[in-house]
């Protein structure tokens, strides 16, 4: 079954209740969109595989749901992720604000420090749009994060978000393993101190 | 080319064609091996550019040592026998852009002007050919791996004679040698071409040196004799000389740190403190010896006189000096051995049990054989008093438990030592009727502190953590107390203390509130979980008590009305009965302010309800149950499994509903005649849509309403809502089973090998052990050290946060860790040999900090103002001193049979007197010139011998040139 299949990557959605994470998951899985979908419940799962740089990774995106409540639940489930898609509500400020929340909360649950993240403004199909292009780009600059505007609706920027942020964590070495490893990591970087080679070098005595 | 044979037959165009008059046939089909070999050399010769003649700087002084050199090797066959060809190059920057092939007619190759070049005499490090020729180019030819070495005359002759052929052929002027004799001789010879000249490599190899060559004077006969020049008076022959000393350390200098006897500091009261601690430092002196290199650099012959008679050479007036020092091979260290000892119980098999004998674990055994008995004693509600006991007297009850079924004798480890470990493990045993709550004194560290990041990245614990202390209690245990017996032993009391603690509501002392951190080892989440156990458990039996005095208490907060209480709610507290059910249920039929509210926190804002004015009410909640990593790994992968369907993810929200249900049951419970609007407007604002709108009236209303994703039929939060009934949350069903998950903890950690628990301390143990070079570290100031512990760290981080790391990589690691230990014992030794570390003569210490240092970090150090600087001045001592003890103990070995004798002469002062220093250990002499040769009308060509005299081996490399035109 993995035959071809490089590595399993984890993603997490993170974000404000009712920003559209969950649709904009179903838009990558299914390529739908269904405006009444219900309001997450914990955590959520999908599967799907995806070819970046001929490279098959298969993605096992973990959707949280966003209500404050839940968040004594869902930070549990961040332990190990590769990457993480962090999304705000274009046509709501209050979801822009809260951002500096979830990255707190990232940098608190996340095992791992060098994880990617990726910063979604989701709903730019909306005409009320009152969070501009510069400044989720400003923000994003700031915390190093890599950034798109997207809607679930329209399939605007949906698949270009995953494939950057695959294409990304598969470019940071040490982020996955090959699942044809076998367990281990990569050899020692130390460099050797030695002169190696000839075994001749020597001094007098 | 040169092994063609070429036959040229003219074939006549007999009958018409007259172009085509010359027929010419180049024939290989007889080539020897031989011709073969010697074209393969040109090839490799040729593939790697070395054709022409090179052009370069004059070697700056010590560019031989501190530039970088290359090498590629190529393997090449004579028949079947394998040589490798291996070309050495020192990198310099400036030729690169340089071609090799400038027309500089005349040029002699550089490895000519290198072999009179006086920059780079007695390199500290490099390759001998280097060392005896002062190349900086040169080609090795030498038996492959497991070959047999070429050592008769013919096969040498033989190859020399390729190279030479090779080496015309092609116009290569890199010398090229072979090495011949055994590999361990080191013997080569060769030769380097250039336009009308040739430099013949040869070599002298024997064990002892002749009687007339062991001075300069016999040494230069030798070079003259083989120069062989016919002009009077002879060139001046520059001289230069290396005479090496060995310090045999050790014997004098008393190794200042004896290894600690913890026997003796576990006697003491205090004993246990040093638990915490592990040991550092080298036991015996790391610097096994010091060579001293005293240098005549430029001497002229008729200068100095050595000779078998008399010699100039004093050492102690030599130009220049230099020293290097040979670190011990395998120097104890402490802190490396403590690591080693450690990790070699990671691959011990047994369990605890085979260790220590089948009866020691008897009880224990039997109290894990049946978990669910154990569950069902330990769920009825026994009230413990707790304020009667004290903890310490909890620890002791639970020691003696263990004693009835040992014989103190039997123990691996002695009672006194016990009981200072498990007094530095939980110290709040010490302390009488203290309440543990208050004594939990471990935080999270700071978030930019060091220990933090350091914990983060090895995935250990916080250093002050119970279970950073266990893992070097383990270590010492493992180390002095009686290896994997004790270790089991030991192991064994904590986990029989920890059921202790869960029995009688006593937190464990030294871990972090709260959920388990999933950036610590697994072992410290398994401590915090069953920690977060007996706090609620603790909470419960709290609940009970206080549930008790409140009813005779008169006050009645707001949140809890004095009605709210039930009389029987012990009763109550699992679940509901079915007639209580049914009033429940009824009562919410009935009208809002008639049915009792229950389990309100805290009024939301100044919300009301939407169909009543009562304020809306947060609900006292249940707390979600805390996780440890392999429980969230296990409900994950359930979670995960049901698949991406909409069953799967329906199922998937329904298992995690209960939280919800919780929540909107004490909801209910806390508002009655609330409706799911209510619900929503606390839980998930957003999902309810105010609209502002004019009514009939005209006048603007503020309307509310669901969002759409509410109104869904059929979803799970109307599903939940409808199935929730009004119960507080401490009348519900626990989402936590603080019972069950506590019996989970303590089966695992009984169940733990000894190996297991070192590999679950293993990542606490080597954050502990880089604390501790860390802090040793900063009273040195060695950079190389920083920069070390900085690759051990990330190292060690990438390895640990592997869920299986390997073993064979976490040994070098500790290897790492010990050669920095090494590193630093060794800074200590030699401050102190350089009286650096008592710091008294203000002058020189900076000098002296200076040379100590550089001795650490370079492979040779030259000794400013030699002999008379302040280095000069305490080496010199150090020789002085040594010279007086081995004299001193040779005369006692002598005089020991005759001591009348000794005696009777008085002690007189009348033996001759010690010499400063000990005979050299080695002699190294460069003697140079340029002259003619071979005839007297050829060209003068650099000349140059290199002899080595050692107490085994007496070597001469000889370079000799000479004018291939006029001969």
């Amino acid at each position: 079954m993995t035959e071809d299949i490089l590595t399993t990557l984890k993603i997490l959605i993170i974000g404000e209740s009712g920003v559209g994470k969950s649709s904009l998951l179903l838009r990558f899985t299914d390529d739908t969109f269904d405006p009444e979908i219900g309001a997450t419940i914990g955590v959520d799962f999908k599967v799907k595989t995806l070819a970046v740089d001929g490279n098959r990774a298969k993605l096992a995106i973990w959707d949280t749901a966003g209500q404050e409540r839940f968040r004594t639940l869902t930070p549990s489930y961040y332990r190990g992720a590769q990457g993480v898609i962090l999304v705000y509500d274009v046509t709501r400020r209050e979801t822009f604000a809260k951002l500096d929340n979830w990255l707190n909360e990232l940098d608190t649950y996340c095992t791992r420090n060098d994880l990617v993240k990726m910063l979604v403004g989701n709903k730019i199909d909306k005409e009320d749009r009152v969070l501009e292009r510069e400044e989720g780009l400003k923000f994003a600059r700031k915390h190093s994060m890599l950034f798109i505007e997207a809607s679930a609706k329209t399939r605007d920027g949906v698949q270009c978000a995953f494939e950057e942020l695959v294409e990304k964590i598969l470019q940071t070495p040490g982020l996955w393993e090959s699942v044809h490893k076998t367990r281990g990591v990569a050899l020692s970087e130390l460099p050797e101190t030695g002169q190696g080679g000839c075994g001749a070098y020597c001094s007098l005595l | 080319m040169h092994l063609e044979r070429n036959k040229q037959r003219a074939k006549m165009a007999a009958d018409s064609d007259p172009e085509s008059e010359v027929f010419e046939i180049t024939d290989f089909t007889t080539a020897s091996e031989w011709e073969r070999f010697i074209s393969r050399v040109e090839e490799v010769l040729n593939d790697w550019k070395l054709i022409g003649s090179g052009v370069g700087k004059p070697l700056e002084k010590g560019e031989l040592t501190s530039g970088s050199w290359e090498e590629h090797t190529q393997e090449i066959n004579f028949a079947d026998f394998r040589f490798s060809i291996t070309h050495h190059c020192l990198k310099q920057e400036s030729t690169e852009n340089e071609s090799r092939d400038e027309p500089e007619e005349d040029a002699y190759p550089l490895a000519m002007q290198d072999l009179l070049c006086m920059n780079n005499d007695f390199p500290p490090r490099a390759h001998c050919l280097v060392r005896w020729f002062g190349l900086r180019e040169f080609l090795v030819i030498a038996p492959g791996a497991h070959c047999e070495a070429v050592v008769s005359e013919s096969k040498c002759n033989l190859l020399l004679s390729s190279v030479s052929i090779a080496l015309a052929n092609t116009g290569c002027q890199v010398p090229l040698l072979v090495q011949i004799q055994q590999k361990w001789r080191k013997v080569y010879a060769g030769e380097c071409q250039g336009p009308g000249v040739r430099t013949d490599f040869e070599m002298v190899h024997l064990r002892k040196a002749p009687g007339q060559y062991t001075h300069l004077s016999g040494l230069l006969d030798i070079f003259k004799n083989k120069i062989g020049c016919p002009l009077t008076p002879l060139p001046p022959i520059s001289i230069s000389i290396r005479f090496t000393f060995v310090l045999q350390d050790g014997q004098q200098c008393s190794w200042p740190q004896q290894p600690p006897d913890f026997d003796a500091l576990l006697a003491g009261e205090v004993g246990g403190v040093e638990f915490g601690k592990l040991p550092f430092g080298a036991c015996e002196d790391p610097i096994s010896e010091l060579h001293l290199a005293t240098t005549w650099p430029n001497l002229t012959e008729g200068i100095v006189v050595d000779n078998d008679v008399y010699s100039d050479l004093d050492p102690l007036q030599a130009p220049h000096w230099s020293v290097r020092v040979r670190k011990a091979d395998n120097p104890q260290c402490l802190l490396g051995e403590f690591l080693t000892e450690f990790f070699k119980l990671c691959c011990r098999k047994e369990t605890s049990e085979e260790i220590l004998g089948r009866n020691a674990v008897d009880e224990e055994g039997k109290e894990n054989s049946d978990i669910s008995q154990a569950l069902s004693k330990l769920t009825e509600p026994t009230a413990v008093p707790i304020h009667k006991l004290s903890v310490s007297s909890m620890v002791h009850s639970a020691r003696k438990r263990i004693r009835r079924n040992r014989r103190a004798d039997e123990s691996p480890i002695n009672n006194d030592v016990l009981n200072s470990i498990l007094l530095y493990l939980f110290p709040d045993a010490a302390l009488d009727k203290a309440d543990s709550s208050e004594v939990r004194s471990s935080q999270e560290p700071a978030r930019d502190s060091e220990d933090y990041h350091l914990y983060n990245q090895l995935k250990s614990a916080p250093s002050d953590s119970l279970t950073s202390r266990l893992a070097l209690c383990v270590c010492v245990v493992n180390f002095h107390h009686g290896g994997v017996r004790a270790v089991a032993h030991l192991w064994q009391e904590f986990v029989l203390e920890m059921r202790y603690r869960w029995e009688n509501n006593c937190l464990i002392y030294g871990l972090a509130g709260g959920a388990p951190d999933l950036r610590c080892c697994l072992l410290h989440q398994k401590l915090q979980m069953l920690n977060c156990c007996i706090e609620r458990k603790r909470a419960r039996d709290d609940g009970r008590k206080s549930g008790a005095s409140d009813r005779s208490r008169a006050d009645v907060s707001p949140g809890k009305s004095w009605d709210s209480w039930s009389d029987s709610e012990d009763e109550f507290f699992e679940c509901l009965s079915d007639t209580e059910e049914m009033k429940e249920t009824d009562s919410e039929k009935r009208p809002a302010n008639k049915s009792k509210a229950e389990g309100r926190l805290q009024p939301h804002g100044k919300l009301t309800l939407l169909r009543s004015p009562e304020p809306l009410y947060i609900p006292v909640t249940q707390e979600p149950a805390p996780m440890t990593e392999d429980l969230l790994e296990e409900q994950s992968e359930v979670l995960a499994k049901l698949g991406t369907s909409a069953e799967g993810a329906h199922l998937r929200a329904r298992m995690q509903s209960a939280c919800l249900l919780s929540d909107m049951e004490s909801f209910k419970a806390a508002n009655p005649g609330c409706c799911l609007e209510d619900f929503v407007r606390w839980y998930s604002p957003r999902d309810y849509v105010e609209e502002e709108v004019v009514d009939e009236a005209g006048q603007t209303v503020t309307r509310g309403e669901l969002s759409a994703r509410m109104k869904i039929p059929g979803n799970m939060w109307v599903e939940a809502w409808e199935t929730a009934k009004a119960t507080p949350a401490r009348r519900q069903k626990r989402l936590f089973d603080d019972t069950k998950e506590a019996e989970k903890v303590l089966h695992y950690l009984s169940q733990q090998k000894p190996s297991d628990l070192t590999q679950h301390l293993m990542p606490c143990v080597l954050h502990a052990a880089l604390l501790k070079i860390k802090e040793e570290e900063a009273s040195e100031d060695i950079a190389s050290v920083r920069k070390a512990l900085q690759q051990v760290t990330a190292h060690a981080s990438k390895l640990l946060r592997h869920p299986n790391p390997d073993f064979k990589k976490l040994e070098d690691i500790i290897a790492q860790m010990s050669a920095v230990e090494a590193v630093i014992a060794c800074s200590r030794s030699l401050k102190n040999k350089f009286g650096i570390a008592g710091g008294q003569r203000e002058d020189d210490t900076d000098e002296l900090q200076r040379f100590v240092s550089c001795l650490l970090e370079e492979p040779e150090v030259s000794v400013i103002g030699a002999g008379r600087g302040p280095a000069g001045t305490i080496i010199h001592k150090l020789f002085v001193s040594s010279q007086r003890l081995v004299d001193s103990s040779d005369e006692a070995a002598l005089l020991a049979p005759m001591e009348d004798e000794a005696a009777h002469s008085g002690g007189t002062d009348d033996r001759k007197a010690v010499p400063d220093f000990p005979p050299p250990a080695g002699r190294e002499v460069l003697l140079r010139t340029c002259v003619p040769r071979p005839a007297p009308y050829s060209k003068a060509l650099p000349q140059r011998l290199f002899c080595v005299l050692t107490r085994d081996e007496f070597r001469l490399a000889g370079a000799f040139s000479s004018d291939t035109c006029f001969f």
